[in-house]
């Protein structure tokens, strides 16, 4: 109690400060072209630290709050510099107020709706959960000496079809920890050592939890505020990490955690990383973004069936085509993973949003791709394979044709012609992006031959 | 100003949501206090060195002012010898926060009337590329790895 007591007090007091710190940052600028920097930079390190310290439940409350309140002062803004009134800010304004209204109200005009909707909760928060926990299921060490990773790997195996997906993922992600901060250069991590056994059925996850613990640890060490060669310096350092740690022709699987990680804990940077990725590795570009669109499925924001719809919200944040594509893609397949146990979920998303998706090819990209890494995954899985045989209810057959066109016909002959492709030439990093995989199966065949 | 309200927002809502989260951690005193250990540090890191100094002295008077106080109810503080050594403690530490705070407005006033000093970084980490190597290799509390 004592500790608390000084503890408490001594927060108090730094925060008194940090306010005196930050007027005297406001009134006596080091840049007089942008006067707040400073300010700005270390306000938003405290929050960073901050939020550091939630619970799952007030972490989500923060991002909401936090997301919302960013919102209204652009809208207070906008209004206050005379922008709001433009014709064009008005029907923007007005077409998203609209479309989110027909789709709280799809939520809940029927009770079967509804029921979908909190399945779809449900499999969100029971995913979130099977990677959050993964190392107490599988019982995992934290030193790399204690590590037996085949027997990991076969545990994760055991939990059963569809958490197993996760529980790979997780484990990758704390395979690589027990490299980092050793003060050694990573080297190797999935190609050497007791990598050299892993199956190959592993390898997609395994690299997706790669790239995740090195974004994590790297994103941490720049802010929005950073300069711009700071920003650099991690992100040459994240492309080097997964380069020299992952399988040749999935490194895919590890660049796009970089954008999942991104947008989820540090959505101000974004279209910073964007921009610096694009001088330094345009490769990695797409990955980034289908990595952003992923995150989107599962941010607290957009959690709560019929608050907030993620597929305006990719929209509305692409800042270019390429972006738009992979975050489209990246959150039809999201969304096709986690509840592939219950087709009926994609059907209804289909019978309301359909004709609206059918228009890019990016939503069936993302549905094959991650099918392809599920089955890659977990042959056999059960699941995958109703899924794949599921017909709609043929009363509503505009339904039935939507899905034919975007999920059965595409995937179909995905499995039958790609997967196999992808795999013979180890490529299956590929689905990891946005892309015409029609085209690159014949760029791989054609270059074969 | 448009960011700058934003972040001050930002910062307003999470220490908001702290003081909910610190109460949520009232059951478990160890973690209360590690969390407002963490964000104390994460402040003191913007501090300039002024700013440090003050901060440093005036919490170091109020460590000493809690163990006297508390020390009192548990008898621990009523040895005369430990109670004067604590009394001059608490004169000297008083003497440098008053030092501390002149100084913070000498140099308030000289900074504001002469050319900007270097930018302290946001972020002050200096990782040695591909090794991984950082001070606090922070694995983030509260929502982990996400899935796919």
């Amino acid at each position: 109690m004592l500790e608390l007591t000084k503890s408490a007090i001594s927060y108090s007091w730094a925060i008194s400060l940090f306010g005196v710190q930050q007027f005297t940052s406001l009134v006596t600028p080091d840049d007089l072209r942008d006067p707040a920097r400073r300010a700005n930079a270390a306000s938003y390190s405290v929050t960073q630290a901050t939020q550091n310290q939630f619970n799952d439940l007030i972490f989500g409350g923060f991002l909401i709050g936090d997301e919302v309140q960013r919102g209204l002062m652009d809208f207070m803004f906008d209004t206050l510099t005379l922008r709001a009134f433009a014709p064009s800010y008005v029907s923007k304004v007005t077409s998203e107020v609209v479309a989110q209204s027909r789709d709280t109200l799809r939520v809940f005009m029927s009770a079967e709706n509804a029921r979908l909707a909190w399945q779809e909760l449900k499999n969100n928060y029971e995913v979130f959960n099977l990677v959050k926990n993964v190392s107490s299921l599988l019982h995992i060490p934290e030193e790399r000496k204690d590590f037996d990773l085949a027997k990991l790997v076969e545990a994760a195996y055991a939990l059963g079809e569809y958490p197993d997906l996760w529980a790979v993922e997780g484990l990758g992600h704390d395979y690589a920890m027990t490299f980092w901060g050793k003060g050694k250069p990573i080297r190797g991590i999935l190609t050497e050592g007791q990598a050299r056994a892993l199956p190959e059925k592993s390898l997609t996850m395994m690299h997706a939890g790669l790239g995740l613990a090195f974004a994590q640890q790297l994103m941490n060490r720049i802010a929005p505020y950073s300069a711009a060669s700071e920003v650099r310096v991690v992100l040459q350092e994240f492309v080097t990490l997964v380069q020299s740690n992952s399988r040749k022709g999935y490194e895919g699987a590890a660049y796009e955690s970089l954008g999942l990680v991104t947008r989820f804990w540090h959505s101000q940077m974004v279209n910073i990383v964007d921009q610096q990725l694009c001088k330094l590795e345009p490769e990695a570009v797409s990955y980034f973004w289908h990595g952003a669109g992923r995150a989107h499925y599962f941010l607290p924001i957009y959690f709560v069936p019929g608050l907030l719809s993620p597929w305006l919200a990719v929209e509305r944040e692409a800042p270019h085509e390429l972006a738009r594509l992979n975050m489209i893609a990246g959150l039809a397949w999201a969304m096709t993973i986690v509840n592939v146990r219950q087709p009926m979920i994609m059907e209804n998303f289909l019978k309301y949003h359909g004709d609206q998706i059918a228009r890019t090819p990016a939503f069936s990209n993302g549905v094959i791709s991650t099918l392809i890494m599920g089955i890659d995954t977990t042959p056999n899985d059960v699941y995958l394979t109703s899924f794949l045989k599921y017909q709609p209810d043929s009363s509503d057959q505009r339904v039935v044709e939507l899905w034919n066109k975007l999920v059965a016909g595409p995937v179909t002959d995905a499995l039958r012609r790609i997967c196999p492709v992808l795999k013979k030439h180890r490529r299956l990093g590929e689905v990891f992006r946005y892309q015409n995989l029609s085209e690159l199966v014949e760029r791989l065949e054609g270059g074969a031959r | 100003m448009r960011e700058l309200t934003k972040s001050i927002s930002s910062f307003s809502w999470a220490m908001s949501l702290f003081g909910l989260q610190q109460t949520a951690n009232l059951v478990s005193p160890d973690k209360a206090s590690d969390a407002f250990d963490s964000v104390t540090k994460a402040t003191e890191e913007q501090f300039g060195e002024v700013v440090k100094t003050t901060f440093n002295a005036g919490d170091k008077l109020q460590r000493q002012a809690v163990d006297l106080t508390l020390g009192f109810f548990t008898g621990e503080e009523l040895n005369p010898n430990r109670l004067l050594r604590m009394v001059s403690d608490a004169v000297r530490q008083s003497m440098e926060v008053v030092t501390g705070g002149v100084e913070a407005t000498t140099s308030t006033l000289r900074q504001a009337a002469s050319t900007a000093s270097p930018q302290r970084p946001a972020v002050s980490t200096e990782p040695a590329a591909g090794s991984g190597s950082t001070s606090s290799p922070s694995q983030r509390p509260g929502w982990g790895p996400m899935p796919s």
